[in-house]
């Protein structure tokens, strides 16, 4: 870690060192937040507070009366510490914030050295190599130029990205041996890989700055439209800003949207389903037309669930359905639509005159809202002014029960049930961020690829003694992740020197990471 | 011969092949000798094959990509730890790792007999290509998890039980390569690094994952977060693993430390895979057993 010292010579005037003290005192107050050992204890906090949102039952996913019960006297208490609506609680908030700060000052101390591990070539000295903690000795006979190009090409042949330097010698030692020319070599393989982390956290950053973007300016609505209508956004049943209305600045756009159809597609009769479960939906469509208040035709297209339709950051899908109350019958031939519009020993039902003496009671059971109903049916009753057509004392009245599409005949009528009409259950979602959250998306993926590499670094020296003994090959290893497997990389290229008799083979200093040197101070 | 029964045809030779590869792996910590191995990673081999035939003609029968329900999920699972395993155990060239890894895939695979496997019709949040995308990387890391658990309990309990710096000879390379004898801190690191390395691959997977399924959710319900507990779930796992990163970057915590934080992790993972769906509430509910 880089420390920032500040050099204060006695030169420098009073009022110098105080501003020297202010800025010290924030740098040193912010350090607190750079730490990795805060991301660490606030990562825990996030995820114990996350977790209890999983555990605790939450207000939208459990009805609010059965927490009531489960917590009884706790209720009011636990409700008020927002343990009930732990992701929009004040603390949990507050902890984000934290951590939004942690990471951004944390990522910008971090950006220097890694950029500085990634790109900087450092050749390194013989004795530099030597005081180093992991280095690794070996002697040579060979001349250093041979030695060096084989070591370069074997480097390279492993992706290493080599760079080669002739220097002359400066340290003591080597004055003695008259030789002023010395090879270094730095070594480096996927160094990009240091930057990793830093994309990653300034992904996250991004994030979190674009879902606060998109807490000031995006809205979600939701609006069940019967087909043939039409309505505008601010009518909706639902309708909430992502954000405190006292400080939300979005628009709500004044286009009116149409509903031109809608339809619902079942898998086919013979589907296996789960248990004796009806006929599984396949797929609902909508078709939406949005206009200009002007009434211009801005777009068309028919929504499925999986396909909504946009237009800019308003996004209309295809939520949900549900019938709304209109059945298309027709009687003796002749279309004759009804609506529920009364109930009857606690049953929704239609009830028509079909002529002044006769009235048509329609009961209907629907796929999804009755249970045990295979597929939508209305069941028909026909009522005169002595009460129901045809009946017997103590026995159910005559009726019709019809599914959809089928034609049966009541007290010589005939009746069809063509289908029940039904309203799609639009959910409008307006969100500009949307763009810049995947956008931060894609930087936290490619950083978070880039982290699993692991950056390998050499510096290879020859240290050259008197004619009659042989050089040292001094040779600096350093990863910090995948140490393990560095260190077989390196047990094989000790092996191939070895071989190619650039190493001496009888040599004892065999590469053993694990014990400590001898040499190290 | 029916498609269904192809596909239990080759269910049942994948578990054949695991029992080989078990004795083989069984041998092998008995015996280091290099052809116990080469027999059980060839076994493994196989027995990926055959899972993979087995989901093939189940997504044929299905005409979709059978990855909806309980037993397609850890089906899928299992045939990714099989692939990370082979990769390790031929990148690391291991011992003792096998065993373990086979005992535990025996077990998930004869679990899974019991679930129920009919196909049923896709429901239709559910037909969308963004599902073929989402659920195999989160189980492909998932996998990764599991294997990176295994490693860390191996790594546990050689370190309750060897002696210090005894030689070992867990490592062939190390073994027969032109070095010395490894000593048993090597060892330890070895498995160190070895859950670090499925981690380290765990957690832009289970990320990438997380973020298409935030983009799917997007596309479908125009949310891409809604905190439902399947998600939060989620999020908490990838916490934990980013705790465990942490951790591991500031050097300041023993790798002992560092393999039980990986555990807990591994615990937050089943919770996510398993628990969530017992609770059966959001919108993840498609993953129920049964
Ligand atoms: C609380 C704020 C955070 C801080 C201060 C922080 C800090 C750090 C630091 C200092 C590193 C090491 C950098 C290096 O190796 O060069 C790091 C690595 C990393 N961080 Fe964070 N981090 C934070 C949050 C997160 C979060 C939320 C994630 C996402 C899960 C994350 C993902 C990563 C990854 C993937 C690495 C690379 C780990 C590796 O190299 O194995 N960080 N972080």
């Amino acid at each position: 870690m880089t420390t920032n010292t500040i050099a204060i010579t006695p030169a420098n005037t009073h009022s110098r060192k105080k501003k020297h003290a202010a800025f010290k005192f924030i740098w040193d107050t912010l350090a607190c937040f750079r730490s990795v050992q805060l991301a660490i204890v606030l990562l825990v906090l996030l995820l114990v507070a996350t977790m209890l949102g999983v555990l605790i039952p939450q207000h939208g996913l459990v009805e609010i009366t059965q927490i009531k019960q489960n917590f009884g006297n706790n209720y009011r208490m636990m409700n008020a510490m927002g343990l009930f609506d732990v992701y929009s609680s004040s603390w949990f908030i507050g902890l984000e914030v934290l951590f939004f700060f942690n990471m951004l000052f944390g990522s910008f101390q971090w950006l220097r050295p890694a950029y500085m591990a990634a790109t900087q070539v450092i050749f390194k000295t013989p004795n530099q190599v030597r005081t180093a903690k992991s280095h690794w000795v070996f002697s040579t006979k060979q001349p250093q130029q041979i030695c060096f190009s084989r070591i370069k090409t074997l480097l390279q042949k492993r992706n290493y990205r080599v760079y080669l330097q002739e220097q002359p010698h400066l340290s003591e030692e080597n004055q003695t041996t008259n030789k002023n020319r010395s090879y270094q070599i730095y070594a480096t393989k996927a160094p990009w890989s240091r930057l990793g982390p830093v994309v990653v956290h300034f992904g996250i950053v991004m994030m979190l700055l674009s879902s606060v973007f998109g807490a000031f300016f995006g809205f979600k609505a939701q609006k069940l439209v019967s087909p043939g209508e039409s309505f505008k956004i601010e009518d909706s049943e639902f309708f909430k800003a992502n954000a405190n209305p006292a400080v939300w600045l979005g628009q709500v756009p004044d286009w009116r949207i149409k509903v031109n159809d809608f339809k619902i597609e079942y898998y086919p009769d013979n589907t296996k389903t789960v248990g004796n479960a009806p006929n599984p939906v396949k797929q609902y469509y909508a078709d939406l037309s949005v206009h200009s208040p002007s009434g211009k035709l801005i777009k068309q297209q028919t929504i499925s669930v999986n396909h909504p339709l946009s237009v800019g950051s308003t996004v209309f899908y295809q939520a949900s359905f549900k019938p709304t109350g209109k059945l298309f019958l027709s009687v003796n031939g002749k279309p004759r639509p009804v609506e529920i519009n009364t109930t009857f020993m606690n049953r929704q039902v239609s009830y028509t005159e079909l002529s002044p003496e006769l009235i048509m009671l329609v009961f209907p059971f629907f796929v999804q809202q009755d249970p045990g109903v295979q597929k939508n049916n209305v069941v028909i009753f026909l009522r005169d002014k002595e009460g129901f057509v045809g009946q017997k004392p103590g026995q159910m009245p005559p009726n019709l029960r019809l599914a959809e599409g089928q034609i049966g005949t009541l007290h010589n009528m005939t009746f069809e049930y063509k289908k029940a009409e039904y309203a799609t259950g639009l959910q409008i979602k307006h969100g500009p961020e949307v763009p810049w959250i995947y956008t931060a998306f894609i930087i936290i993926a490619i950083g978070m690829g880039m982290s699993i590499f692991s950056q390998r670094q050499l510096w290879i020296t020859l240290d050259e003694k008197l004619p009659e003994k042989p050089n040292e090959l001094l040779v600096l290893y350093k990863t910090r992740k995948a140490k393990s497997s560095f260190y077989k990389e390196l047990k094989e290229i000790e092996a191939e020197l070895k071989n190619d008799n650039i190493v001496e083979k009888s040599d004892k200093n065999n590469f053993n990471p694990h014990k400590p040197s001898q040499e190290a101070v | 011969m029916t498609a269904e029964s192809w596909e239990q045809n080759w269910y049942y030779s994948a578990l054949f092949f695991l029992f080989i590869a078990l004795a083989f792996y069984g041998a092998l910590i008995i015996k280091p000798n290099p052809r116990f191995k080469e027999g059980g990673w060839g076994c493994v081999v196989l027995s990926c094959l055959c899972l993979i035939a087995s989901l093939f003609v189940r997504s044929q029968n299905a005409q979709y990509f059978a990855l909806s329900n309980m037993y397609e999920s850890l089906l899928t699972v299992s045939i990714g730890i099989h692939l990370a395993f082979l990769t390790l155990d031929r990148w690391f060239n291991l011992k003792l790792l096998g065993l373990p890894v086979i005992c535990l895939l025996l077990f998930s695979l004869f679990y899974n007999l019991q679930l129920p496997t009919e196909i049923h019709p896709l429901q239709p949040a559910l037909q969308s290509y963004w599902r073929s995308i989402h659920v195999p990387i989160i189980l492909l890391s998932y996998a990764l998890f599991t294997l990176s658990f295994i490693s860390a309990i191996v790594f546990l309990i050689k370190d309750a039980l060897e002696p210090k710096y005894q030689p070992i000879t867990e490592n062939f390379t190390l073994m027969l390569g032109a070095g010395g004898m490894p000593e048993r801190q090597e060892f330890a690191k070895l498995y160190d690094e070895i859950t670090y390395r499925c981690i380290a691959f765990g957690v832009p997977l289970l990320t990438l994952g997380i973020i298409l399924g935030g983009m799917w959710a997007n596309e479908a319900w125009g949310n891409y977060w809604s905190w439902d507990p399947k998600e939060s779930m989620s999020l908490v796992t990838l916490l934990g693993y980013g705790v465990y990163l942490h951790m591991r970057v500031s050097e300041s915590y023993s790798a002992k430390v560092l393999a039980w934080v990986s555990v807990i992790g591994f615990m937050l993972m089943l919770i996510t895979y398993f628990g969530v769906n017992l609770m059966g509430v959001g919108l993840h509910s498609y993953g129920k057993i049964g």
